[in-house]
């Protein structure tokens, strides 16, 4: 019964997504990385999905479940969160406080991130 | 500490030099291990090009964004650490058992017509069986091939990638996982709502939400890895589980009240391939070994705790085994049927049947059937 399999689950999932939402935050803050408009979409249309109840790919509702969960220990309302980083993110708002929402999002998936990471090195 | 990041992508880049150098070139590499090389190769290659990204993208030398480019070096080297720690020592290290155990898995993956490539197998494992599936590597412990009760856990190994990789061939097996995960999170959400509403109990509140949790996270990949190893092999896999459990387990009803756990309580697993086994139609096998893993649970006096029900609902338990059900057939794999396992499945499951006839007999069985089975594999 190892927890290799599963860890290595959770560790490709974050860090694909984290990556994704890094890249945005640094191209929205740099004037020499410009934002592309397929990039802005892709964050967008990824927390639709992480916001939305009813769906059912496995690793969307792996980073809803993460971030909700993550929310609720800052007593936060996951829901209002997201609903307010979607609106915001959908109108293009580029503003400190839209990506300082965006950074909590990060940190939440790097938490999970190096667990599974400690957790497939037996640590 | 953006200078200090640049010395540190420095090492980094050098380091994932050094670990390419070690992949072996094609007069001392195994066959079998070419892929597995080939992937690690270009892992390499990815991580070589983020970390120049990061190095040289006039971005991430604002230090505005200084955050982000700790961010992903931290990642880019968690993922070397890993290619390193499983991939690399698993081709420098290979062992002449790995031929057979490659033959073995490829020989598992044509019966049950596995819909993805193979992954490649190593005896490199210090602990238990166990699956890197974005690099398609399987370790398992170096004498496990020398006998036969818990190869059943390579079938359980073969069901992780199903659910981490990306492949048209998967979407119907995951597209069950994730229904099964919906339905999942709305009992949970139901019960909390309850509980907030009727009852002022903040700790059981606080429980239904870690249960929820992981059960989405964690434990419904693990059953759905169980029962893909029960429905392509049969009752050898349930077999196999009880006997994992009589040796590791330390209290099978035990559930998590603040932590998250990998895997759901081992009566839950249990429950769950019980159920399967009778979708599949093995009734009186299911009889036999429920009767056996009632009698280890009266012999070690486990008892349930309150919360049990509450954290492991039977109407989970069997959506799942027809969820699964539906996922393994999507899949389109050979099913263990009773009466039509192949070759592979119908040896395991005779193992069983030996063992059962006489337990203190049975190592002699054993060890005349696994030297037939690599005589007749490795002609095959």
């Amino acid at each position: 019964m190892s927890k290799i399999g599963v860890n290595t689950n959770i560790f490709q999932v974050t860090g694909k997504y984290m990556s994704l939402i890094n890249e945005y935050i640094v191209s929205r803050r740099s004037q020499a990385m410009p934002v592309d408009a397929r990039k802005q979409a892709e964050v967008v249309s990824l927390f639709k999905r992480i916001s939305d109840d009813q769906n059912i790919e496995p690793p969307i509702q792996m980073l809803s479940a993460i971030i909700e969960r993550d929310l609720r220990s800052q007593r936060r309302q996951p829901k209002q969160f997201l609903r307010k980083l979607v609106d915001n993110l959908s109108k293009g708002d580029g503003s400190e406080e839209t990506l300082h929402e965006l950074e909590v999002v990060v940190q939440a998936l790097d938490t999970k991130h190096s667990e599974a990471l400690a957790k497939i090195k037996g640590e | 500490m953006l200078d200090y990041l640049d010395g540190a992508i420095a090492e980094a880049l050098s380091k994932a030099r050094a670990m390419k150098a070690k992949i072996p070139g094609a007069s001392h590499l195994l066959q079998d291990f070419e892929p597995l090389a080939m992937r690690a190769e270009s892992e390499i290659d990815t991580a070589i090009d983020g970390l120049l990204f990061l190095r040289d993208e006039p971005a991430y030398r604002d230090p505005a964004n200084i955050k982000q480019k700790a961010s992903e070096y931290r990642q880019i080297v968690g993922g070397l650490s890993m290619l390193e720690n499983a991939v690399i020592a698993a081709i420098a290290r290979s062992h002449p058992d790995d031929t057979y155990v490659n033959q073995l898995v490829r020989a598992i993956c044509r019966e049950i017509g596995y819909p993805i490539r193979k992954p490649v197998a190593s005896c490199l494992s210090r602990t238990y069986y166990h699956i890197y599936s974005e690099y398609g590597l399987l370790c398992m412990p170096l004498l496990e091939s020398d006998f036969l009760l818990h190869i059943a856990d390579i079938y359980h190994e073969l069901g992780h990638p199903l659910i981490q990789l990306d492949h048209p061939n998967l979407e119907a097996f995951k597209h069950e996982l994730g229904k099964f995960n919906a339905l999942a999170k709305r009992h949970f959400t139901e019960q909390i709502a309850l509980y907030e509403r009727n009852t002022s109990r903040q700790d059981m509140i606080e429980m239904l939400y870690v249960w929820r949790f992981c059960w989405i996270l964690k434990w419904s990949v693990e059953f759905f890895c169980d029962l893909f190893g029960l429905y392509t092999l049969g009752p050898a896999y349930a077999w196999s589980n009880l006997h994992l459990c009589v040796k590791t387990s330390n209290d099978v009803y035990d559930v998590p009240h603040f932590e998250v756990t990998s895997h759901p309580p081992d009566e839950s697993r249990m429950q769950a391939l019980f159920h399967a086994l009778n979708l599949l139609g093995y009734q009186d096998e299911c009889g036999q070994i429920e009767a056996k893993w009632e009698e280890f649970k009266s012999t070690m006096q486990f008892t349930k705790q309150a919360e049990y029900d509450h954290a492991i609902p039977d109407v989970l338990l069997e959506q799942l085994a027809v969820s699964a059900f539906e996922a393994v057939k999507a899949l389109g794999c050979q099913l263990a049927w009773p009466g039509k396992q192949g070759p592979i499945a119908a040896m395991l499951n005779e193992a069983w049947a030996i063992f059962w006839q006489n337990p203190a007999n049975f190592p002699e069985w054993e060890q005349q059937r696994v030297t037939e089975f690599k005589i007749s594999i490795r002609s095959a």
